[in-house]
């Protein structure tokens, strides 16, 4: 598994320039879509601790706490789950 | 219960603590829901908001309230329309025998992270809707209010010296938040 063809490259750059935002969908959105997880991350977090903060002056460090929560607990389950499923599973009898 | 609130908080998030007095809270809940929605319109474009192609992603989505049906009807407006680009003739099937979809229609990760990320802005604001649907009103303002007493009553950690009650008793005002 190549883990550099994950991150992003200039091969998407002349299709950003013609992209229509709201209309055309991200241009080259298969190389960077776990990218997406950090406004998911602040949003799901933001919208959360702003109901449940009792008092709002907390709500920036618990929203951002939140936010890390997430990524480093999604990041954390993606490692488990590759050493699982490409190192583990591999070497495990068939029979 | 505040129903008042928790329509207008389906007319606009956060709209529903902004009518109630609790402008702060309803401020940090709009930018919330919006940042997921927008963000889903833009990676997945208007297609991400499809009532008849993802009507059940559609339900979820609707929490948002009006903009989601307005994306909707770009959607068919701009899109399925071949307003916006030219149309692409499709494989016929059984169905339909002259199939179309326009050009710039989602694919893959664009359109399914679209699609999920508007859907989770409407689970979100469902979320913010029942909250404004029972806070109370001006809740925030109490909350500030006890805060400062509770710093000059000499409340533990404060770093001011005891003036009112017993140090480590909090006192409670009426109006306090739900």
């Amino acid at each position: 598994m190549n883990l550099l063809a994950a991150l992003p490259n200039l091969s998407t750059v002349p299709s950003v320039l013609a992209w229509k935002p709201f209309l055309q969908p991200a241009p080259g959105a298969q190389h960077w879509w776990w990218l997406l997880i950090i406004p998911m991350a602040l949003g799901v977090s933001l919208a959360y601790k702003a109901i449940r903060v009792e008092d709002m002056r907390q709500l920036p460090r618990e929203a951002l706490r939140m936010a890390a929560q997430i990524v480093f607990g999604m990041v954390g389950l993606a490692v488990g789950l590759y050493v699982l499923v490409i190192l583990i599973l591999p070497y495990l009898p068939v029979e | 219960m505040h129903p008042v609130a928790a329509i207008a908080g389906w007319v606009f998030p956060g709209l529903g603590h902004i009518v109630n007095g609790n402008v702060r809270r309803g401020i940090a809940a709009m930018a919330g829901v919006l940042l997921l929605f927008v963000t889903g319109v833009l990676v997945g474009g208007v297609d991400a908001v499809d009532r008849k192609e993802d009507s059940l992603w559609f339900i979820g989505q609707a929490a948002c309230g009006p903009i989601t049906f307005a994306a909707d009807w770009a959607n068919t407006a701009f899109l399925k329309s071949g307003s916006a680009a030219p149309m692409i003739p499709l494989p016929p099937s059984v169905l339909n025998q002259t199939p179309q979809a326009s050009a710039f229609k989602g694919l893959a990760h664009a359109n399914e992270f679209g699609t999920f990320l508007a859907f989770l802005a409407g689970l979100m604001n469902a979320c913010v809707i029942l909250d404004a649907l029972v806070r109370a009103p001006r809740s925030d303002r109490a909350m500030s209010g006890r805060r400062a007493e509770d710093v000059h009553s000499g409340f533990p950690n404060s770093g001011f010296p005891s003036s009112g009650p017993a140090s480590g008793t909090r006192t409670t005002t009426s109006g306090g938040a739900a």
